[in-house]
């Protein structure tokens, strides 16, 4: 199935979700599980955390789905924005870093939805790149381990061996870089 | 950064929502801008708009299967979830349901049967064998073998519904329900109106799983001023998936 369709039916199954339909549900996480999942795994480097979180994720989106505006943008970009959402405020409770790497991809269900999907979010991932790609190596790098690894600005200035003020101040720059260079 | 020109978006202060949704917030700020984000609608539009700007980013991460167990975990504790969704506001309103039940664990039985077969039909899934799950209740019965009361455990714990089948009443006392966690002291849950069936809330019932106890005291209006029952208990069950 092509991601457009695959974002449609996305769609009409969180509507379905909306109004209490649980094999809906199922349905969404059929579709979307291992990219959260992977996403969870990835930030919190560890599986039984994942897997709590995971059910935090869908479990909120049960309660909540209604909240997802569907003229807003790719379903699978907000379950994404969950997942990672949930999975820092994880790490920030346990207070320390992740510290096992994190296994491979293990082979994806089929119909899976791995890329973001949709025409609209290739748009904005092609912009975003190009825009990060418009900042230093390594303010490049800071932004990606800051949102993908979970790093604090203290782990960020720790790892690059620059203060912590000078980290400070490459990401509220490079923010604000990305901010206007994807506004434009 | 030194070679290159200042342009104004440098020099502008940082938007906090922008570092919340990256994520490198930590402690006092982080809770800061959690709070923030539930008062102030506009922070909040500003963080759905950085995660729509840094989502794409999530590209990169490699998918991964979890293991089956994650969903089995997740239909566990929202199956009856579409129950109540569905029947939840006729339940209210359905005071014949207890008044049909007369004595007995049978009649119990029956009550929660015509509980879970109102529900299905709107909700498939809230079928057992559909996913895996089932309804966490209990007959509350007096030491004599009567039923009193039937709770049925909300799913997300945060509720639990009683069914009154007999009225209680006792010189100015009231029924109270209390949670009784293995080997721990019990938990006052809420008071009980003797007529009608009636939905408790109450944080204690997140302690609530199989073989927890449920157990009702009669206590003064208001419910029991030390914290723990002070009158007699006249019934009591353990929770099982039904």
């Amino acid at each position: 199935m092509d991601p457009v369709a695959q974002e449609e039916e996305l769609r009409r199954a969180l509507a379905r979700v909306a109004r209490g339909d649980a094999p809906a549900l199922k349905a969404v996480y059929d579709r979307t599980s291992a990219k959260l999942f992977g996403i969870c795994l990835r930030i919190l480097g560890e599986r039984s955390e994942a897997e709590d979180v995971l059910q935090e994720v869908y479990l909120s989106v049960w309660r909540s789905s209604a909240r997802f505006d569907a003229a807003r943008g790719s379903p699978i970009a907000w379950l994404a924005a969950i997942a990672h959402h949930r999975s820092i405020d994880r790490l920030r409770t346990r207070g320390a870093r992740k510290s096992e790497p994190v296994d491979a991809a293990l082979g994806v269900v089929d119909g899976a939805l791995s890329a973001l999907a949709g025409l609209e979010a290739a748009e904005r991932a092609k912009r975003l790149n190009h825009c990060v790609g418009e900042l230093d190596t390594l303010q490049q790098d800071a932004i990606r381990s800051a949102f993908l690894d979970g790093f604090t600005y203290d782990q960020l200035a720790l790892r690059a061996g620059v203060p912590l003020g000078t980290m400070k101040s490459w990401i509220r720059r490079s923010l604000a870089k990305l901010k206007s260079c994807m506004d434009r | 950064m030194s070679d290159s020109p200042v342009t104004p978006e440098e020099t502008d202060p940082i938007d906090p929502a922008a570092e919340y949704v990256l994520g490198v917030l930590e402690g006092e700020a982080r809770d800061r801008a959690a709070e923030k984000a539930v008062e102030d609608p506009a922070f909040r539009a500003r963080i759905e708009a950085w995660q729509g700007r840094l989502a794409p980013l999530l590209e990169d991460v490699a998918p991964v299967n979890p293991p089956p167990r994650a969903w089995r975990r997740i239909a566990r504790s929202l199956t009856p979830a579409a129950a109540q969704v569905a029947v939840k506001p006729k339940l209210l309103d359905r005071v014949e349901v207890w008044r049909w039940a007369t004595a007995g664990l049978a009649a119990a039985t029956a009550v929660l049967c015509v509980l879970v077969l109102r529900t299905t039909p709107a909700a498939p899934l809230a079928s057992p064998s559909a996913a895996g799950g089932s309804v966490l209740a209990t007959a509350l019965t007096a030491p004599g073998g009567r039923v009193l009361f039937v709770a049925v455990m909300d799913p997300l714990r945060d509720g639990v519904t009683v069914i009154p089948v007999h009225t209680v009443t006792g010189a100015g006392r009231y029924p109270e329900l209390w949670i009784i966690p293995a080997g721990g002291l019990p938990k006052p849950v809420g008071m009980i109106k003797a007529a009608s069936p009636l939905r408790v809330s109450s944080r204690a019932l997140s302690i609530a799983e199989e073989r927890t106890v449920l157990a009702i005291s009669l206590e003064p209006p208001g419910g029991s001023p030390t914290g723990a029952p002070t009158g007699p208990v006249i019934a009591s069950g353990s929770l099982a998936r039904s």
